[in-house]
């Protein structure tokens, strides 16, 4: 019986690590997929000059961004944009305060000035992302690893405690 | 039958302004020409060529105690409705003055022009906006038929006019017509005479007709001759050389022209350098000049120029 709690114990704690870590490595695929997304965002813009409600359809319905909550709500709402890109922002927890500011600034920039004062506004939020981006992943290889070691190592030591 | 686009204009305004305009009883909505605002004044409605101040009970005054007033938030608002906050789409009709909305209406645009390489770049502080009510007035044409034939509608004709005289509205009526008999090509560069939406005319432009939308119109002549063989082409607000250089090869491809022109007399339209070669080279056989005001869509005076030739 003892025996059982302690490897449970050990489980849960490096199952605590191992999600901490996880999160890491989730953060870091968000943010890849924002800049796919804002490269698409510009490609469109360049090649097609699509009406911003149109364009929300469009990424909307691509698989690839399926998991972007915000872009789902917004496109739902498309007609009544850019307030629906900034409530959709407001309704999903996934970014963080940085990436919510960022992507804040991309919906107030939308349709709003000449294609080419999108393009460089866009350019500018898609380098705080590289930024971002890059900090994620330095921590997610840092930390990743010392997460999932804490995790065993607590678990091994609750274990010792408890035999 | 009257049919107006002033209810797809509604979901442009913020609610300031369509809760008042969407009081105002169908009976004045139909004969709206005009919506015009104006930085800092009151809310206009131009009815019959006369300006009339919109109420907040919805009722239309010449003279108004209390109108309501156009702030710079709602000028803001109403703009980039117009453009569906999407300026970058309307970039090219913003450089042009204007931006066309649902319905084939067209906003026209007032404010501050941003010069780049010495053309119009943008325009911005919007200061005023013209918005012009399109409407379908199924019928309209038909007295002009009457009076002039078909065969002359069809054999090169000029409608002449002051602007907002009805001329997009007559010619609309007219490629509802004729375009069940003939195959009609319409180039609509402002989308203002069968207001496509994806690639469906929101206005009844007769079975036979296909429209060229957004196309300039010396690019959609070349494009419509070549590629769709109409046997008539309708387009609005001739002007310039190369339209009239397209429209005069096209006299050789055997088709016939129905356009526009602005103008408050035939022969006023005739001084203008282009019309003018188009006539002497026998394009337009029969001008029409339309009266403005209380007389809009009515035919002042008809003239046929080969009868004058002989």
């Amino acid at each position: 019986m003892k025996l059982t709690g302690a490897l449970l114990l050990l489980l849960a704690a490096a199952g605590i690590g191992c999600r901490a870590a996880a999160d890491l490595r989730n953060r870091v695929q968000y943010l890849r997929l924002l800049r796919q997304l804002l490269t698409a965002i510009c490609t469109e813009l360049r090649g097609n000059l699509p009406l911003i409600p149109d364009l929300l359809h469009t990424l909307a319905a691509n698989p690839a961004y399926r998991s972007l909550h915000f872009l789902r709500c917004a496109a739902a709402d498309a007609a009544q944009f850019p307030d629906c890109w900034q409530r959709a922002l407001a309704d999903d927890p996934a970014p963080d305060a940085d990436t919510r500011r960022i992507l804040e600034t991309v919906g107030q920039t939308l349709g709003s000035t000449t294609l080419s004062g999108q393009l460089d506004t866009l350019h500018l939020c898609d380098e705080r992302l590289q930024h971002l981006l890059h900090d994620a992943e330095q921590s997610a290889a840092q930390k990743g690893q010392l997460y999932r070691s804490l995790g065993i190592l607590s678990g091994i030591f609750l274990v010792i405690l408890i035999i | 039958m009257v049919r107006s686009s002033f209810a797809k204009l509604l979901a442009y305004f913020p609610d300031a302004l369509r809760l008042p305009l969407s009081r105002l009883p169908e009976t004045d909505t139909v004969r709206l020409m005009e919506l015009r605002l104006r930085i800092g004044r009151n809310l206009h409605a131009v009815r019959q060529g006369l300006e009339f101040a919109v109420l907040r009970d919805g009722t239309l005054r010449r003279e108004p105690a209390e109108g309501i007033r156009i702030t710079p938030q709602i000028m803001d608002a109403v703009f980039k409705n117009l453009c569906s906050h999407s300026l970058h789409s309307v970039q090219h009709q913003i450089r042009q003055g204007f931006v066309t909305v649902a319905g084939g209406c067209r906003a026209g645009l007032c404010g501050t022009a941003v010069m780049q390489g010495g053309s119009i770049e943008t325009i911005r502080g919007i200061s005023g906006i013209n918005l012009r009510i399109a409407s379908e007035r199924t019928g309209c044409a038909l007295p002009l038929i009457d009076r002039i034939g078909k065969r002359a509608c069809t054999g090169g004709l000029l409608l002449t006019g002051q602007p907002a005289s009805g001329k997009t509205t007559l010619l609309r009526d007219l490629a509802r017509i004729l375009g069940a008999e003939l195959r009609v090509c319409i180039l609509d560069e402002r989308s203002e005479i069968a207001a496509v939406q994806n690639g469906i005319p929101q206005f009844d432009v007769g079975v036979q007709t296909d429209v060229f939308d957004g196309y300039p119109k010396a690019d959609g002549i070349a494009a419509a001759v070549r590629v769709m063989s109409p046997q008539l082409l309708i387009c609005d607000e001739l002007g310039d050389a190369d339209e009239a250089d397209r429209l005069l090869q096209t006299l050789h491809a055997g088709v016939q022209i129905i356009a526009s022109a602005h103008a408050s007399s035939i022969a006023e339209a005739m001084q203008r350098p282009q019309i003018a070669r188009l006539m002497a080279a026998g394009i337009f056989r029969t001008a029409v000049l339309l009266g403005s005001g209380t007389e809009c869509g009515s035919i002042c005076a008809v003239q046929h120029f080969q009868e004058a030739a002989s």
